[in-house]
């Protein structure tokens, strides 16, 4: 939760590892008493208990509420450092005791900032799924922070060359949220609309839901969502952020890595030129991919948008020396010129007439040259090349086509759905046959010899070898024969002449940084790899754009690999009675009808479709990562979806266990330092374990005194004399989501036209540092004497309520404490949670706000100056009983430097018996320590308050008064020598401060017979020696700021202040003329104002709540509604 | 149905936790309807109950602690006491002593608290505003003569603005 220090010294700090009550009270014990800790959970939060609710017999429906106060504490206490989500890595013995190692999971939301405005959720196209993954913390857990569940990348994305966020634009989809989903595509892909027609969609063949039924159609959907926008407008690519660098890089092709690398170049801000050497852009997009699968007016659509980003293109440029460009100025070229020569079948007679490549074929279609298509065409091959060319054919007027294939269907490379779709158009497929001879007549092809093949032991591929089967051969009459058996590079062959190498089948090698051997020469795509994918060669562009970038930024990247999750975290589970639901599947135009024309084939999901498929998406992470939610938190900035995970190490010279299931090995248990909080799956007692925490925290401290920060009295700064009647009133827009836009303007307005206020001003989130320090700023600017914080805080006070929240505590804490505004000089007023229902019309709601507006600024005219002071406190601890419990707790407070004054064994000076369960077992003195010890005493009476009690006793029969700060009833039950009866029947209060050890009377600590009960009398003496601790080493004690004041011009000493007053804090004092007048006395006083409700002469009043306050809102709040 | 104003005085602890929580969840709770907090509802004194009723308001209820619940001690009771006491003057002034209500919470009963807010709102609806009636009616059974009461009628005390 908070940001531990980044110094290379480790931090010294006690370890406290597991969440739950008992880890709150240790943490409490610890950090009051100025010692720093380190506090490591697994959970989200602290209040996970370790063995659940379930196993405590008494539960109160009410008990979280209670813990509120000291959790909001805590958490944000400057000597905690609170790490949730974290985990020990490793724990070791050193010289300075434990050196830890602890590794915070990534906080996407950062707990510190957010706002829990909830912005977020409401554009998270998940929060309707059965897995939202932005949730809020549990109820109990007194903050409105949101947590992010994410998981690895889902298997479509990590598939994906590209690294496509699939999960993200299908979740978008299912929404229908088709232009952030297409705006999602485009991160990593330009050109959406070509993929989704001819990408071999990697993605589909990992989804999780083929577990359940069929692969989600993730490649029609995308393709629905470029059709989509084309229906509306061109194709728009995101505008380029960066600003222009001056370097100009030259990209060699247009095809898919071209286009890809020129894009991202682009995006980085060079000034990018491609060379083409055809008459169009596109490279094998166009000259080898049919219209029919990819109409040219996406082709066209897609490449001016690349141009319209800022990508120049120049057509029917080949460029014949690379070295030329260096010298018009370029400062690096990226070499993309494909693989466009068809492989040869390398069998007699292929020089004949009629024999053509399939690449070469397809060009001179594109180029609108007939290539002579007609009767019989044979061809060679089973990829995609096979299929778009024997598709071609049939369309150019083939009277039948066939395509000879060497191995099984199942092992043809083309995609299964276009084997199909040929098939349907009337082209048979022979399997298992490879050609032999090609036997001409007059130069040209009339026969292909054939031979049948057998399938044979697996290769290195995992493929089975084909096997001619010896004395099979057939003739296959033929009028053509297209070869599509494979392409290479053939980049000499345009006329592209660098310093670079290439292997024998053409390739251009270049290292992991797609260098070549020329300095600034890259390359990409086919030209590299050989023929491959569509979206394999646009990663390999994007990639090599990283690298140029790199390059002329003079910086190293290390080779691009895809970035492993730190999260282990698996996916969610599929449920099991999840409904199956088919596939859906594009519509096409029928076989007979579109075998006689290039118009394209599918056509494409409708609204509808898309959508519904879209639906059948698993969400496999949970979080999509579509970013929707980073935009809206812009401002608050506390969504990041790329934190990583935080390693720290730290140095303990006591480890607190509470959870053991968090500690990475259990022997650590048995080592001499290390204290445990009971077993929680066996304490059946919520009192146990907090008796027990304490217990730990007692021993743990006497190890660490070093460590102690003595508390400082805070110094009271001098406020400035702000002028009274200027106003200013602020109202926190919550991110926007406090209300309507128009209706927050409006409260705005109706502020600015009270009288007084002289600044009015809408803050986007007062809870977050910028906007404290915008309110900071403008009181100071403009000397405002009064401020209305219109907001979620519902008061501006010190000390955290049951009814806090980490927000509102936070807001108080900018303000008040970091910038030092005077805090009686507020008023708040708690708008967001109660403007009431959502279903409001913004009348309602400005009705509603500027209603409580008034009430607030009524009450701003009323504040008066909080109580503020402080009463010191000593380090002379008087402990009476020398039992066990006295002993271990006198001995614990020495080592921690106290000056400890023990009586073993205490009589009561007036002869009265103890009562019997309380047994005296006075042991032996303790050796070889600073404590004074005294044997026996007889104990008149102790008076006074924290930092000053007089003990009246005799010892040896002398009668003497010791002066403490503190005092412990080790065992006897003293306390009605300490105090007056009536303070005895105050234990709710105590109960609800968790201190069980405390008296009515501050001060004054006891061990009740009850408490041995649940521990042994030496962690009952720890238990209390942590808590005179955390009171003792504070060295002072601050006045609640809500303590009364005495007008002593009214008060007539009547005493029913006195009588009434549980705590012993108002007592009567003459004055100079004889009458009493009523004191408050600051140590004792709890700011309950009980004494002023009792007040019959209104002598006593109470700052914040003072009667003139409550009776001016009761009479203008009845009085405005006339 | 003329509308009633109403004013609720709210123990910090308990109670505050219990509208604090309602409100967070969006439950709905009545318009008409204002709340004064403070830290104990031990803090109130009779004096302030009546002058809720002098300025116009026509139900008042303090919603509290449990007894034994409270964090200082004898809030609750002292609570009760004092609605005690003003339900007698109530009753001298001629207002019906149903217009002060108390009511106690745990800090989790979010739920009690508003309905308890509802039905309060309902009966002090269905008594409807404190009217010249209601008073001097009370008044003139006691056989005070009715310039008196019109002089000492609530509504009539001029409310104190600043």
């Amino acid at each position: 939760m908070k940001k531990a220090s980044s110094s290379s010294t480790p931090k010294k700090a006690i370890l406290v590892v597991g969440s739950g009550y008992g880890a709150l009270k240790v943490a409490q014990d610890l950090a009051q008493s100025g010692l720093p800790l380190v506090w490591v959970a697994k959970s989200p939060h602290f209040l996970e208990l370790p063995g659940g609710r379930e196993n405590f017999t008494e539960w109160p429906a009410d008990l979280n509420f209670q813990f509120r106060p000291l959790y909001l504490r805590l958490t944000r206490h400057p000597l905690v450092t609170a790490l949730t989500h974290a985990h020990i890595e490793s724990i070791r013995k050193d010289k300075d005791g434990w050196r830890t190692v602890v590794v915070q999971n990534p906080s996407y939301v950062d707990y510190d900032l957010c706002t829990g405005c909830s912005r977020c959720m409401e554009v998270c196209p998940l929060q309707d799924s059965p897995h939202p993954p932005l949730t809020r913390t549990p109820p109990y857990c007194p903050s409105r922070a949101l947590e992010l569940d994410k998981r690895q990348p889902p298997p479509c994305r990590q598939a994906c060359p590209l690294g496509v966020n699939a999960q993200a634009y299908l979740a978008l989809t299912a929404a229908s949220r088709f232009a952030e989903a297409l705006e999602v595509v485009r991160r990593d892909n330009p050109l959406p609309g070509i993929c989704g027609r001819v990408c071999h969609h990697p993605c589909e063949d990992v989804c999780r839901r083929g577990e359940v039924d069929e692969a989600v159609a993730i490649c029609s959907v995308k393709r629905f969502l470029a059709d989509w926008e084309l229906q509306n407008q061109a194709p728009r690519l995101p505008a380029v952020e960066k600003p222009p660098r001056p370097e100009k890089i030259a990209v060699i092709g247009s095809g898919p890595a071209g286009l890809t690398a020129a894009h991202y170049l682009n995006r980085e801000g060079f000034e990018v030129t491609i060379f083409e050497a055809h008459h169009e852009a596109g490279g094998m997009l166009r000259m080898g991919i049919n219209a029919f699968r990819l109409p040219r007016a996406i082709l066209n659509a897609e490449i001016q948008a690349i141009i319209e980003s800022g990508v120049t293109i120049h057509t029917d440029k080949p460029v014949q020396k690379i070295d030329d460009l260096f010298k018009e100025g370029f400062q690096a070229a990226v070499l993309c010129t494909g693989a466009h020569q068809d492989l040869r079948l390398n069998i007699p007679g292929e020089e004949a007439g009629g024999v053509v490549g399939a690449v070469e074929m397809l060009r001179q279609v594109q180029e609108g040259k007939h290539p002579g298509i007609k009767g019989k065409v044979l061809v060679v091959g089973g990829g995609n090349s096979a299929i778009d060319a024997a598709r071609a054919a049939v369309r150019l007027g083939a009277g039948a086509v066939t395509l000879c294939y060497r191995r099984e269907r199942g092992e043809m490379p083309a995609r299964p759905a276009e084997v199909r779709e040929a098939e349907e158009e009337g082209i048979l497929i022979e399997f298992r046959v490879a050609p032999e001879k090609v036997i001409s007549e007059k130069g040209r092809v009339k026969e292909l010899e054939l031979i049948r093949m057998k399938m044979g032991k697996p290769d290195e591929s995992g493929r089975r070898r084909p096997e001619p089967i010896a004395g099979s051969q057939f003739v296959e009459p033929a009028d053509m024969i297209i070869v599509a058996i494979g392409q290479q590079p053939h980049w000499e062959q345009a006329g592209v002449k660098g310093k670079f190498a290439a292997d024998s089948s053409g390739r251009v090698a270049v290292n992991s940084a797609f260098a070549t051997g020329q300095p600034g020469v890259f390359a990409a795509g086919d030209v590299v790899t050989g023929p491959a994918t569509v979206v394999g060669s646009m990663a390999q562009g994007r990639q090599a754009a990283q690298q140029v970038a790199a390059y002329l930024s003079g910086k190293k990247l290390s080779p691009p690999k895809f970035e492993k999750s730190e999260k282990d975290q698996d996916y969610l589970p599929i449920p099991e009675d999840i409904p199956k639901l088919a596939r859906t599947e594009m519509a096409k135009r029928a076989a007979h009808v579109r075998k006689y024309d290039f118009a394209e084939v599918e056509t494409g999901f409708t609204e509808t479709q898309a959508v519904e498929e879209a639906k059948r998406c698993l969400q496999c992470a949970s979080c999509c990562e579509c970013l929707a939610c980073e935009a809206v938190c812009a401002d608050i900035g506390a969504i990041d979806h790329h934190r990583k995970a935080r390693r720290i190490t730290f140095e303990s010279p006591t480890v607190i266990v509470a959870n053991e299931d968090e500690i990475p090995d259990k022997e650590l248990l048995e080592q001499e330092g290390v204290y445990r909080i009971g077993d929680f799956r066996r304490s059946t007692d919520i009192v146990n374990v907090l008796i027990a925490g304490s217990a730990s925290a007692g021993m743990a401290m006497a190890q660490c005194a070093d460590l102690r920060t003595q508390g400082i009295v805070a110094d009271v700064k001098p406020q400035p004399d702000y002028d009274e009647n200027r106003i200013g009133v602020f109202v926190c827009t919550c991110n926007g989501t406090m209300a309507p836009a128009g209706a927050l303007e409006r409260i705005r307005a109706a502020g600015k036209q009270m009288p007084g206020v002289i600044q009015s001003d809408l803050i986007f989130s007062a809870c977050h540092p910028r906007g404290a320090e915008q309110i900071a700023k403008t009181v100071r600017k403009e000397r405002l004497g009064r401020v209305i914080l219109v907001s979620c805080v519902c008061c501006p006070l010190e000390f955290q309520c049951i009814s806090c929240n980490d927000q509102r505590n936070r807001a108080r804490i900018h303000l008040f404490d970091e910038w030092g505004l005077d805090r009686s000089r507020f008023e708040t007023i708690n708008l967001r949670d109660h403007l009431g229902a959502r279903d409001l019309s913004e009348d309602q709601v400005v009705e509603k706000a500027v209603g409580f507006l008034r009430e607030a600024y009524i009450r701003s005219r009323f504040l008066s100056p909080l109580r503020s002071g402080t009463t010191k406190i000593g380090n002379r601890i008087l402990i009476l009983g020398g039992s066990e419990v006295g002993l271990s707790c006198a001995r614990l407070l020495d080592l921690q430097g106290f000056n400890v004054r023990l009586i073993h064994k205490c009589t009561l000076a007036n002869g009265t018996p103890l009562p019997k369960d309380i047994a005296v077992r006075p042991t032996k003195n303790i050796t070889g320590s600073n404590i004074i010890q005294t044997p026996a005493a007889a104990i008149e009476k102790i008076r006074g308050n924290l930092g000053n009690f007089e003990t009246t006793l005799y010892e040896d029969g002398k009668r003497r008064r010791w002066k403490s700060d503190v005092v412990c009833l080790a065992d006897l039950n003293l306390l009605s020598l300490a105090m007056p009866v009536g303070m005895f029947g105050l234990k709710k209060f105590y109960r609800y401060n968790f201190a069980f050890f405390q008296t009515p009377q501050i001060g004054i600590y006891r061990v009740m017979p009850r408490t041995l009960k649940r521990v042994s009398p030496q962690q009952a003496g720890a238990a209390l020696a942590a808590h005179v601790a955390t009171t003792a080493a504070e060295a002072f004690l601050k006045d609640h700021e809500l303590s009364p004041r005495v007008d002593p011009e009214r008060c007539r000493g009547c005493g029913r202040c006195v009588e009434i007053c549980p705590f012993d804090a108002v007592k009567l004092v003459p004055n100079d003329r004889g009458f009493y007048t009523a004191e408050v006395l600051r140590y004792n006083c709890v700011g309950c104002g009980g004494c002023v409700g009792r007040c019959p002469v209104t002598a006593m009043d109470i700052p914040y709540f003072s009667n003139r306050l409550l009776e001016e809102i009761a009479a203008c709040t009845m009085a405005q509604e006339d | 149905m003329k509308k009633v104003r109403l004013l609720g005085i709210c123990c910090n602890w308990s109670p505050f936790a219990c509208y604090n929580a309602a409100g967070m969840a969006q439950m709905k709770m009545p318009d008409n309807f204002r709340l004064i907090r403070v830290m104990c509802i031990g803090r109130i004194n009779q004096a302030l109950i009546l002058r809720a009723f002098e300025y116009g308001a026509d139900g008042v209820i303090l919603l509290e602690c449990n007894d034994e619940d409270c964090r200082y001690g004898p809030g609750p009771e002292i609570g009760h006491e004092n609605v005690n006491r003003v339900r007698k003057l109530l009753h001298l002034l001629g207002i019906d002593q149903e217009r002060l209500v108390e009511k106690s919470f745990a800090a989790h009963e979010r739920e009690e608290l508003v309905s308890a807010l509802w039905d309060f709102v309902g009966k002090i609806e269905a008594l409807g505003p404190v009217t010249e009636q209601e008073a001097s009616a009370k008044y003139a059974s006691l056989g005070i003569a009715d310039d008196v009461t019109d002089t000492t009628r609530i509504a009539e005390f001029p409310p104190r603005r600043k």
